[in-house]
């Protein structure tokens, strides 16, 4: 059973102690030389945030599972076949194991920066969900902190290792579209909600102080928490800091863009969630602009499917000979035949084909490579749909500067970089 | 004639206030549009909203005050950002409801300057607000909100000391970067 929030160094340590003398955990550390795997070892792994799709990521050999919720804790327990894991509603207890090499990391949005740095300084690998981080400089600090310690990081904007998008990917790359100049993004409005969010008893089962964590205090309500977030600008941020890191992951990636370090103008415009206690707009209009080459991407909430290749949600890459739609980008994705029969040509430009989004981390972890989804590529990504939220916020224009990383003559603008944390949270 | 389809005219303090009232949402949709035209004005009215015991048009109020305190706050516009902070300033008392006192505090984080910093350091010493206004002056980039927190360390609660060092100790790092 999961501890209570009263459990004692000394009895936590007694049970770690316990859960450690399993013959089926040995650290790699102990197989292999300091601060790298050797290509065979096992990677022991364990699990922070395992509701929602957290609850997926769970390994049958998953070593410790961490959640602020019993319930999320005793299903995600029973998809752990070899082995008993180590349970706890604090990840701290799990940073402070030194059996652990590496964890995967679920929680809702406004804790993967913070869980993300402090494993690092703890010296674990991590492959934390998407969004990559709530603010820019989170983002930062999650760079900063993977390279410090010579982490491996991967986001877990998987559609990075999806092999339609990587066709995608070569034939965009390769020239078939002429200069692209304009990606538009269509996507479904955010939900909505009646409840006026008046606040309700916190259930048994769930630490709700640990659940808002670093986020500024708010009473407890279930259209706040699980799943529901996503609809509150303090935690999720709405479909465009949710999805829209996959769909502009995908975006930058066949654009060759995550290298990008100019200006990018940022202009949004939305209506207003009149009618509930979610704060995110229930309609969005996004445009970015970037410069040399210039180009122009837009997100479109409602926008309209491609008609030639409808789908929920994709993109539309416009090039001065051809266009291509792009659909998806997460665990699914799809495109036209054009693209899915293409196969470049000798000397042609091939880019990396991932194995699968989990394998290329733990082959990085072994192989001290950057993984295809590379925490500094979460951040470049995700810098942009912050923007347009920034942008929205402010209801004005706003330039960034992505090579100083502040924005450009507006210091209202530059106080969205940072969020400040309740105690005794920090990132330092 | 519905009222969505009503002719648009510049906004007075009065109609905006009649409109974020008003039962049709596309009205208050527009209003809140509109509100940032009325500027700093409207702050006072937009605030008695909140407590006036409808969520509906509270809401509308919230998202009007959002939008005219950062068009105040828009670059090479300082006198309505002082303006704006001395009327949001004014809201953040303990007589107000306590959603339009985070709100004000909150606001306040982003826009205000020297200006806000004693509002928000008189918070300090109220349990229910202490740590939005903490929060806020964590954001403050002028630096007499410095000497507020650290004043405040020896003033505040035995229970809120860590928070405001935490402030004070994210400040100076961020001030050496």
């Amino acid at each position: 059973m999961p501890e209570g929030r009263t459990v004692s160094r000394r009895a936590f340590v007694g049970k770690a102690a316990g859960v450690m003398a399993l013959p089926t955990i040995i650290p790699s550390c102990v197989l292999a030389r300091p601060g790298r795997q050797g290509a065979n070892d096992r990677i022991v792994t364990a699990n922070i945030g395992v509701g929602g799709m957290g609850q997926h990521h769970v390994a049958a050999d998953a070593a410790a599972l961490c959640d602020v919720d019993d319930n999320h804790l005793a299903n995600a327990a029973r998809r752990v076949t070899q082995g008993t894991p180590f349970l706890t509603k604090d990840y701290r207890r799990i940073l402070d194991r030194r059996d652990i090499d590496a964890v995967i990391v679920a929680t809702p949005d406004h804790w993967h920066a913070m869980v993300t740095v402090h494993a690092c300084q703890a010296g674990k690998h991590v492959m934390s969900e998407k969004p990559t981080c709530k603010t820019l400089g989170e983002g930062r600090a999650m760079v900063d902190a993977a390279r410090r310690h010579r982490r491996v990081v991967q986001i877990h904007a998987q559609g990075r290792s999806n092999p339609v998008a990587h066709k995608a990917c070569e034939f965009v790359r390769n020239g078939n579209l002429g200069r692209v100049n304009r990606v538009e993004i269509w996507h479904p409005v955010n939900h909505t909600t009646d409840s006026w969010g008046a606040p309700q008893p916190v259930p048994s089962t769930l630490d709700w102080n640990m659940w808002l964590g670093p986020a500024r205090w708010a009473e407890y309500h279930p259209q706040r928490c699980h799943f529901f977030f996503r609809w509150h600008m303090d935690y999720g941020g709405g479909f465009i800091r949710d999805r829209g890191n996959h769909a502009l992951s995908i975006v930058s990636w066949l654009m060759n863009h995550d290298n990008y370090r100019g200006l990018v103008t940022c202009e949004a415009t939305g209506t207003p969630m009149l009618g509930g206690f979610y704060d995110v707009p229930a309609t969005m209009e996004v445009t970015w602009r970037f410069q040399n080459p210039d180009w122009t991407l837009t997100w479109s909430q409602p926008g309209r499917p491609n008609p030639r290749f409808p789908g929920e949600w994709g993109a539309t890459y416009h090039g001065d000979r051809d266009s291509l739609v792009v659909v998806g980008g997460d665990g699914h994705c799809d495109t036209e035949e054009k693209a899915k029969q293409y196969e470049p040509p000798s000397g042609g430009v091939r880019v990396f084909r991932s194995p699968g989004h989990r394998e290329n981390w733990l082959d990085c972890i072994r192989s001290g490579e950057r993984p295809v989804m590379d925490v500094e590529i979460g951040y470049r990504v995700i810098t942009l749909c912050i923007l347009g939220n920034i942008a929205y916020t402010l209801g004005r224009r706003v330039t960034y500067d992505c090579a100083r990383e502040r924005f450009v003559g507006d210091e209202v603008a530059d106080r969205f970089i940072h969020e400040p944390y309740r105690s005794p949270w920090r990132l330092a | 004639m519905p009222n969505a389809m009503r002719p648009i005219v510049e906004p007075t303090v009065q109609s905006l206030l009649a409109d974020i009232r008003n039962g049709d949402p596309a009205v208050r949709a527009r209003a809140v549009e509109q509100a940032p035209l009325v500027g700093a004005r409207s702050i006072g009215a937009l605030g008695e909203v909140y407590g006036a015991g409808d969520p509906a048009a509270a809401k509308a109020a919230a998202e009007a005050l959002r939008r005219v305190a950062h068009h105040a706050a828009r670059p090479g516009a300082a006198v309505e950002r002082r303006a704006a902070v001395r009327e949001i300033a004014s809201l953040i008392g303990s007589r107000q409801p306590h959603p339009l006192r985070v709100d004000a505090a909150y606001l306040l984080g982003f826009i205000g300057g020297a200006d806000a910093v004693p509002a928000l350091a008189a918070q300090l010493a109220d349990p229910a607000l202490r740590d939005h206004a903490r929060l806020a002056l964590e954001r403050i980039t002028d630096r007499s909100a410095d000497g507020a927190l650290t004043r405040a360390q020896d003033t505040a609660a035995a229970d809120f000391r860590p928070a405001i060092a935490q402030s004070i100790a994210v400040r100076r790092a961020r001030a050496r970067r």
